[in-house]
């Protein structure tokens, strides 16, 4: 199969251009409306005992050890399925589950999950799981302060490294390719978790990182107090600490997404993108990564510059401000493919070593449904979430300068604020090209 | 400090706009405007999937006809537009032994060199679907069916 994401035997449809330059004015109008109507001081942060706070018993259950240590088990039965499913298992990619619970139930399905839960995945990690078991063995971990000199950065490449091997690799979608990826990226992170300590995983462990930044957008989050609380979505994304390399996993997600748009248009497949090889792809994934980078960092200082503020701390600043914009990309690119080819997971987990007559839950026969979504429900869909997140991205990144400089002018913040515009459009852009 | 405003009247603004723009319905995807080539009226039994040597009468619906040689694949463009619902005659003709995969319908058909091979089915599914060389991994075209 030669589709970019992993797997996946259709693309969405190019959206109607009406819709596109619907989208995109609303984009440009609700940006400016929001520079002059919205607040004059910051509003996001400040009063930290905020949120309807869950009930004691509840907050107990969640924070307990048992329940996490049990889930991560369940968790790590289940990697240890697909691992297996994925070096043993059937040869043909349309008979391995493996593919599909990696590529679309679990890199897609995270971002629902982590939307309404949370940061879903740092509960459940296996990898914590065997962490704790190897460290009993091997003691305490003998770097741990590396764990804030190195920040998101180990996260941001962990995430390359997935994102070159879903959307690049030739041998993306053999199941072989999955199963050794898995064993590798385990195997790596473990290492770096017992030289660094159990910190690492979340700073440093991609799908974590990815789960937890997407669960910022949640309304579940811990108060300062430490009382687990339902709060506006918002507070809880900007208050999330803005460590280094926390831009650079936002630029990582958007980029990837944006190569991954770019890697089905006609543009692509008969131009630079022709020879449909390992080479071109990197090129073009790391252009994307590139120009998106280039992007926020220039909008940041040009802020900066604005504000008469030192333009090295400024990309931090904002960065919370970017995820729902890359949340915004990837729900508009993966939503489809999550509820149409993710069927495949449920249906090839009735059978996930392919031995004749099994079929534990009855779905093995099924074929997947291609009608479960309209057209017209994708294109919606795929648009709102582009806008939603442009908008929400607009709103933290005016808080953000407000925090960072007092009755910070509008025009200050137009750098930034065109910035996300050219994402914005750049995203629709690529919804809309053919 | 005065109660602002801002958040809910920027959200009714967002709700509004998002509304206008739902009426704004569904205009055709840009690349199908040019209509099918065949006419659309009925025909019985519909010939089955078999190459045939018989030239058959026009059966309705979209044909696409390509032909791969030496590495280059030539007559259709790369994103064929489908009408949902309509009926789809595909032919091949290639100078390597091959199999046809069309995605999505889950399609097959084997090519041998010199003899044209046929894949008849209706066009139900929406989307945008690869139609490839299955052994080689190479696309022919996408068929994009609304």
């Amino acid at each position: 199969m030669i589709l970019a994401h992993g797997v996946g035997s259709r693309s969405d449809l190019p959206i109607p251009l009406s819709l596109a330059l619907y989208a995109g004015a609303m984009a440009v109008a609700i940006s400016f409306a929001a520079l002059v109507l919205l607040w004059r001081s910051p509003k996001l942060t400040g009063d930290q005992a905020d949120g309807a706070a869950l009930p004691v018993g509840v907050q107990k259950v969640l924070d307990s050890a048992v329940l996490r240590r049990s889930l991560q088990a369940v968790a790590l039965a289940i990697a240890l399925l697909v691992t297996a499913v994925a070096l043993v298992g059937p040869a043909s990619t349309n008979d391995n589950l493996a593919p599909y619970a990696v590529y679309v139930t679990l890199w897609v399905g995270l971002i629902p999950a982590s939307l309404l839960l949370g940061p879903v995945w740092r509960v459940i990690n296996p990898l914590r799981l065997l962490h704790r078991g190897l460290r009993a063995v091997t003691g305490p971990a003998p770097a741990p302060h590396l764990a804030d000199r190195l920040g998101y950065w180990p996260a941001a490449l962990s995430l390359f490294a997935f994102v070159w091997l879903e959307l690049v690799y030739s041998e993306r979608t053999d199941p072989r390719t999955v199963g050794v990826f898995l064993v590798l990226y385990s195997v790596a992170h473990l290492v770096a978790s017992l030289w660094v300590g159990e910190r690492w995983f979340a700073r440093g462990d991609g799908f974590e990182v990815y789960s937890t930044l997407i669960g910022r957008l949640s309304p579940l989050g811990r108060r300062d107090d430490g009382r687990l609380a339902l709060r506006n979505p918002l507070r809880n994304a900007a208050t999330l600490a803005q460590d280094r390399g926390l831009a650079a996993v936002a630029i990582v997600l958007v980029g990837s997404t944006a190569f991954d748009g770019l890697s089905r248009i006609t543009f692509w497949t008969t131009g630079p993108g022709q020879a449909n090889d390992n080479l071109s792809g990197t090129l073009g994934l790391l252009a994307m990564i590139g120009i998106a980078g280039l992007l926020y960092v220039g909008a940041t200082a040009a802020n900066g510059r604005l504000a008469g503020q030192p333009p090295k701390a400024q990309p931090s600043l904002y960065a919370h401000s970017m995820i729902p914009i890359a949340i915004g990309y990837s729900i508009a690119h993966y939503f489809s493919l999550l509820l149409l080819d993710g069927q495949a997971t449920w249906i090839l987990a009735s059978n996930p070593f392919g031995a004749d007559g099994v079929d534990l839950f009855g779905t093995y026969g099924n074929a997947i449904d291609y009608t479960t979504l309209s057209v017209d429900t994708i294109a919606y869909v795929q648009t709102g979430a582009i806008i939603l997140g442009h908008v929400l991205g607009v709103v933290l990144a005016h808080d953000a300068a407000l925090r960072a400089k007092r009755k910070a002018r509008a025009g200050e913040q137009l750098p930034l604020v065109a910035a996300m515009i050219a994402f914005t459009v750049g995203g629709l852009a690529l919804l809309f090209s053919a | 400090m005065p109660r602002n405003h801002a958040l809910p009247a920027s959200a009714l603004a967002l709700a509004l706009s998002l509304s206008l723009a739902a009426c704004a319905g569904q205009d055709p995807a840009p690349e199908s405007a040019p209509p099918p080539s065949a006419p659309a009226a009925t025909q019985p039994a519909a010939p089955s999937a078999a190459p045939s040597s018989v030239p058959s009468p026009t059966p309705s619906g979209k044909i696409v006809e390509v032909t791969y040689a030496g590495g280059e694949v030539t007559g259709a463009p790369s994103r064929v537009p489908v009408k949902l619902g309509e009926r789809v005659v595909l032919r091949f003709t290639s100078d390597v032994t091959e199999e046809i995969h069309v995605h999505g319908y889950d399609l097959y058909a084997d090519l041998v060199p010199g003899q044209p091979a046929e894949i008849a089915f209706v066009a139900d599914l929406p989307g945008s679907y690869e139609v490839e060389l299955h052994d080689a991994a190479k696309p022919l075209y996408q068929l994009r069916v609304s």
